[in-house]
């Protein structure tokens, strides 16, 4: 599935990024904002566009097998 | 006769005009959301919207308490109905101004809004561009160091609907 979204690898930066979207939709029932998600899972912003081009919300969300986050932020 | 699906948006060109806390979010949180949604995004600030890039001014914009007609809808901030007109005299006194931003900033902490200055670092590390108006900047004898490092570029209007090509533009 990652494949079709243009990743070519799920490295462990990737797998941080969707355990940490995983772990916020459990607890909130949404994903987490861009911001909350780069400030707590320590990934910054420049990474984690670069890991999930075409959209992190999006992208992170779909591979972790969530829901796009409700938030506009 | 069944419609074609219409293309998506594959680019954004936001111009923000104006340089009130309340003027500047709306900009930067729909560049922001393009970017987020794997869209192209940029922003020209222009007049009044420079303030926002001010190195010494940006994360001290405020939201006009006079003349402002629609301030009633903040009134629920204030345990008031949203019904209750906010008079423009009660908002020349000193310090309204800032207490209504300040106010706002408590209500975009917690919807997790970063202030302009973290919002402007987190649009430019995700890819979005952040350029100025010369003619603005002339204006305001405003020179390249005065704004924030994520300024990439000052532009003419003729260079910025140069980038803009095959974008949608939006004006703010």
């Amino acid at each position: 599935m990652a494949a079709e979204d243009g990743i070519s690898e799920l490295t462990d930066r990737h797998m941080a990024v969707i355990e940490f979207m995983r772990k916020e939709f459990e607890a909130n029932g949404t994903g987490p904002s861009i911001r909350k998600l780069t400030k707590q899972s320590g990934v910054p912003t420049k990474e984690l566009y670069q890991l999930f081009p075409g959209g992190p919300a999006k992208k992170a969300a779909r591979i972790a097998g969530i829901t796009k986050p409700q938030g506009c932020i | 006769m069944a419609s074609e699906t219409p293309e998506p948006i594959k680019r954004v060109s936001i111009i923000c005009s104006k340089g009130g806390l309340d003027e500047v979010l709306p900009a930067l949180i729909m560049a922001n959301g393009a970017r987020m949604e794997g869209i192209e995004a940029s922003i020209f600030f222009t007049f009044f919207g420079l303030n926002a890039l001010i190195k010494k001014t940006h994360d001290q914009l405020k939201i006009a308490t006079v003349g402002n007609a629609a301030l009633n809808l903040a009134m629920p901030m204030m345990g008031m109905p949203i019904t209750m007109p906010m008079p423009t005299l009660l908002g020349a006194i000193p310090g309204v101004s800032r207490l209504a931003s300040w106010m706002m900033k408590q209500e975009m902490e917690k919807l997790d809004i970063p202030p302009i200055g973290e919002f402007l670092e987190m649009f430019s590390d995700s890819g979005g561009h952040i350029y100025a108006c010369k003619l603005a900047m002339d204006m305001f004898k405003l020179k390249k160091e005065d704004l924030v490092d994520q300024v990439e570029k000052v532009l003419t209007v003729g260079q910025f609907y140069e980038i803009s090509a095959g974008a949608s533009i939006i004006f703010t």
